[in-house]
């Protein structure tokens, strides 16, 4: 008994350790942007910490026309902007489909599960062509008005829906209340976790998007951060220190929202299955 | 809620769009300061012909860059950073405007005295490009190293570079020469063809008439094709591991390679993030050459030259041709542009002028590379560059670097599939 | 709430029949889903209507479009390129599949079993999913650099350095692992959510029967986590063809283009290379991409896919 208690800990402490070398990019990423350019290869553990790297980010690059604030804020709109409208559109189109009886809900359900079935490479050139004919080239419009609905989020709030009793939107109809009404008040509060699901989901997809932007943005002061930070890399390579510090900016909001949020990421992955 | 929406949505699709003529420039930060200077001047003082400067949106190249600009409709008017091949295929694309048709070209080819220089860009009797710059690539070593390892000057030849490196590599932490520049087709021009201008004084690479290669035909000084030698010290290096194919970031810098081929444009960088390093330890040479090139005759190098074009659907190309003549007319602009970008501008009284002197004496690594603007060579005239270079990178020195294939092995299966590519 | 009360003397009222009731029904049905269609319709219907119609042209968007017929295609199955990278996907795959499932599987069984840690770990390797596609490449570039830390650990320890991302096979297996990093956790987790799903009084009746923790495992976890098992391999194939970021960022499509992706191609003939291959070409590569991809996709369904009835 007493054996097999210290072989329960040995694995504990075995798979805390591997989880500790998964975390190693992101340890190695943190320090080496603290560290002082020349320290960055030669040492593990560095003889000062320096924020230079930082200063250099949004000072220095924002004077090469590398505007990483502006990219940071570009970025903070796009993602906001659509999380929220397609959290608002999937859960009214959600409703519609799972709890209005009519012949376009039936279509609708039918139509976006269709429609999750082609990858999204498909639709990238086609797509371009209609932002380009549409004038939305080289603006935010352009990464933001083909986001604002998504298949995606309507699936997954038409299932959350279902699986709630008629008899309260039955019940509230019949007290007179708006279909508006319904799904803000009665319905929208019972599924918030889908709501948090999809929003984390599209947030996280959005910000860390970086084909469309490539394809779509053109002035660096529109970019967001992924593309600005690979045209960073590309020209000014040399400057590694800044670099890092640039790939931790734009990957601590994900993180941070992934750790607030863990809770609907880990049921986002079980509903998912179903 | 909604509403709110598509006021947000209605508000992003207007674009705003000031000023009347874009004007795009290389992603480059000396030069990005520069022009940012002119464009503020110009602006101020020609309120009817106000110009949008941006910096080309390179996330991968500049070509790739442009053109995908053009495809959308929103390329620009005037643009830097154009090189002879991406300017042929624009031509052929039919997008560009001549410069010679403007009044009062000729005038300007004297005043910056590129009369001479202008003809090497030529096609079909227009000239489309006003050449900006003109960079012999050059050899860096760490004159440090060099001399702890016995070495009063840089080597000169392959068997130079070969001794140098039994004194001073070390497995996996010192390495004597980095041939290699990356894996981008433009770094082709920088190693290759740079060391194949070198050992074959300048002689061609490609028949741009039949679109043939010919490095695996010209013959060198050792009666071989200038190709198999350049390949030959290449699949030397490796084999003694004087060279690796993953070279570390800074390398040279870092003291984890000895010789290096740079372009001017490493100056300003390397003084900025390595003061200790550079300007004190670097010294400047040709690139090497076979043993049995002559020793008394000069060495001949890549010449980076990158050039201004005028594409056809610029609204107000009068107003832009008065841009250009303003900018290059006056030597004080090409002052200016030596000193923040440290890239030899093309005229032909670069190092008689008086006006740059005082430049050159505070720079040695600026004056090293005037010095060898007239030994430099551009490259092969060709639409084909892109894919001739990735084929070069896929096809010869990544065989090479990697030593999957013998040096002439990887040249003739090269030029085999350059010339099917091109066929 | 004025406009409240006059709609409940509406309901109230007798003659209110149910058939009204559903056509009001189907009206603000409409009303909702309306903004969404005429948004798909411009989205996803105009784009896919250009996608069939690029397939059968020539087009470089300067000059207007010609008529091309099966050319596109017939250039795409001689074009030596599309069968590099059509192999080089497959190579990928081969790496990256096994490696991330195997992975997966292991992960999951030890989520199963931890009993104080498990948070801690399984947030350990979720987070790993988060990092941004860009960011990531950017440290594992430097990470695996020739003098980055890890090949300082491997020559410290046993005198070699691995030139992660320049030789062809080394380069497919680098990003195979780098993907692998970011996505094991996640996959491990919908895994995790399978095996929990299993009932636990099965392993008690195997138990009874002398069945080892092998046979157990074989036996009754593999089989009846087959649905999530699928779910992970549809997801692992359909994250392969669309690989971009990492070549992109990293090697470039090298060395010896082993590492050029099938998005990269398309995205090159969209526009890199237009003036001469067009985005009819680019077009018609999506399209053979996708099929591909959904060939793979069938095929692994078909063999692999089992009922499972966990009641």
């Amino acid at each position: 008994m007493k054996k097999g208690k210290v072989g329960i800990w040995i694995f504990e402490i075995l798979m805390l350790g591997i989880a500790l070398i998964w975390l190693y990019p992101y340890i190695w990423l943190v320090l080496s942007s603290f560290k002082p350019q020349n320290e960055i290869y030669t040492t593990v553990i560095p003889s000062s910490l320096t924020l230079e790297h930082y200063e250099f980010i949004f000072s220095s690059a924002e004077k090469m026309e590398r505007p990483f604030l502006r990219a940071l804020g570009n970025s903070m709109f796009i993602s906001v902007v659509v999380t929220f409208s397609v959290i608002v559109t999937s859960a009214f189109v959600g409703y519609a489909i799972s709890k209005i009886k009519f012949r376009g809900g039936r279509f609708l359900n039918h139509f976006t599960i269709f429609q999750m079935l082609f990858p999204g490479f498909m639709f990238i050139l086609p797509l371009y062509i209609v932002i380009k004919n549409l004038g939305m080239y080289n603006s935010l419009a352009g990464l933001i008005v083909p986001s604002l609905f998504g298949a995606w989020g309507a699936f997954m709030f038409a299932q959350s829906l279902r699986a709630l009793p008629d008899a309260y939107i039955e019940s509230a109809r019949i007290e007179g209340a708006s279909e508006w009404k319904i799904i803000m008040k009665i319905m929208f509060p019972l599924v918030r976790s889908t709501a948090s699901i999809v929003g984390l989901f599209t947030f996280i997809g959005i910000w860390d998007n970086f084909l469309w932007p490539l394809i779509v943005i053109q002035d660096y002061d529109k970019m967001p951060l992924s593309v600005l930070l690979a045209s960073f890399n590309h020209e000014y390579a040399s400057y590694i220190g800044p670099l890092l510090a640039g790939s931790v900016i734009q990957t601590i909001p994900m993180v941070l929202l992934f750790l607030i949020f863990r809770k609907y990421f880990l049921k986002g992955i079980s509903v998912s299955l179903k | 809620m909604k509403k709110l929406l598509v006021v947000l949505v209605i508000l992003l699709t207007i674009s705003f769009t000031f000023g009347t003529i874009n004007f795009w420039t290389a992603p480059n930060p000396q030069q990005e300061e520069f022009w940012k200077g002119m464009v503020e001047e110009w602006n101020a003082n020609n309120p009817d012909a106000q110009i949008k400067w941006k910096v080309i949106p390179a996330t991968g190249s500049s070509e790739e860059a442009i053109l995908t600009a053009i495809a959308s409709g929103e390329g620009p008017d005037l643009c830097t950073n154009i090189f002879s091949g991406f300017a042929a295929q624009l031509i052929e694309a039919g997008v560009l405007v001549p410069w010679n048709d403007f009044d009062g070209y000729e005038e300007l080819l004297e005043k910056r005295g590129m009369v001479e220089a202008i003809k090497g860009w030529e096609f079909g009797g227009n000239s489309y490009v006003i050449p900006i710059y003109s960079n012999p690539m050059l050899v860096w070593w760490r004159s440090d190293i060099l001399k702890e390892a016995g070495f009063d000057n840089p080597p000169r030849t392959y068997s130079e570079v070969l001794a140098l490196g039994e004194k001073v590599a070390i497995p996996k932490e010192r390495y004597a020469y980095a041939f290699i520049k990356g894996k981008n087709w433009w770094d082709r021009w920088y190693d290759f063809i740079t060391h194949y201008y070198a050992a074959g004084d300048g002689a061609p690479y490609f028949d741009v008439q039949n679109n043939k290669c010919l490095f695996n035909k010209v013959e060198g000084s050792s009666g071989d094709a200038i190709g198999y030698e350049v390949a030959n010290f290449i699949e030397e290096l490796f084999d003694k591991d004087y060279d690796a194919i993953s070279m570390i970031d800074n390398a040279l810098y870092l003291g984890a390679v000895v010789g290096q081929i740079n372009g001017p444009w490493d100056m300003p960088t390397a003084a900025s993030v390595f003061p200790d390093v550079y300007p004190e330890h670097i010294v400047f040479s040709t690139p090497p050459v076979p043993d049995s090139y002559p020793a008394d005759k000069p060495i001949k190098t890549f010449a980076d030259t990158k050039g201004m074009v005028l594409f056809n659907f610029a609204k107000d190309k009068d107003k832009i041709w008065e841009f250009v003549k303003w900018v290059y007319s006056d030597p004080e602009h090409d002052k200016k542009w030596l000193e923040l970008t440290n890239l030899p501008p093309v005229r032909d009284d670069l190092t008689t002028n008086e006006l740059f002197a005082s430049i050159f004496e505070n720079n040695t690594g600026l004056k090293a590379y005037a010095e060898y603007v007239p030994y430099a060579v551009p490259p092969a005239l060709t639409t084909f560059t892109t894919e001739i270079q990735d084929l070069m990178t896929q096809y010869l020195i990544e065989p090479l670097s990697l030593q999957k294939e013998t040096a002439k092995d990887a040249v003739d299966r090269t030029v085999n599939e350059i010339n099917k590519e091109l066929f | 709430m004025k406009f409240f009360n006059r709609k409940r003397e509406e309901v109230s009222n007798l003659n209110y029949s149910l058939g009204k009731l559903h056509r009001k029904q189907a009206s603000k049905g409409w009303l909702l889903i309306s903004p969404y269609i005429v948004h798909q319709g411009i989205f996803f219907g105009i784009p896919l209507g250009w996608l069939i119609y690029l397939m059968f042209v020539k087009w470089n968007y300067l000059s207007p479009a010609k008529f091309y017929g099966l050319k596109n295609f017939v250039n795409l199955f001689t074009d030596d390129t599309f069968w590099l990278v059509l192999g080089n996907t497959f190579n990928m795959m081969a790496y990256f599949i096994p490696i991330s499932m195997i992975g997966a599987i292991l992960l999951a069984l030890a989520l199963n079993k931890l009993k104080y840690f498990r948070t801690v770990v399984a947030l350990s390797f979720l987070v790993a999913n988060v990092s941004s596609g860009v960011g990531y490449s950017i440290v594992f570039q430097k990470i695996l650099a020739e003098n980055g830390p890890i090949n300082k650990i491997l020559y410290n320890l046993f005198g070699i350095t691995i030139p992660w991302f320049k030789e062809p096979q080394l380069a497919i297996l680098s990003i195979a692992l780098m993907i692998s990093w970011k996505f094991i956790g996640y996959y491990g987790l919908i895994l995790l959510a399978g095996i929990g799903a299993v009932p636990k009084n099965l392993y008690e009746a195997a138990k009874l029967d002398g069945a080892t923790k092998r046979t157990q495992f074989f036996k009754i976890t593999l089989p009846l986590i087959n649905p999530a098992l699928v779910m992970v391999l549809v997801m692992q194939i359909t994250l392969t063809f669309g690989i971009f970021t990492e070549p992109y960022m990293i090697t470039g499509g090298g060395p010896m283009k082993r590492t050029y992706t099938f998005m990269m191609f398309i995205y090159d003939n969209a526009f890199r290379t237009f003036t001469r291959t067009g985005p009819g070409y680019a077009a018609t590569i999506s399209v053979i991409t996708a099929a591909i991809s959904f060939s793979c996709i069938f095929l692994v369904r078909k063999i692999i896919e089992r009922k499972v009835d966990l009641t």
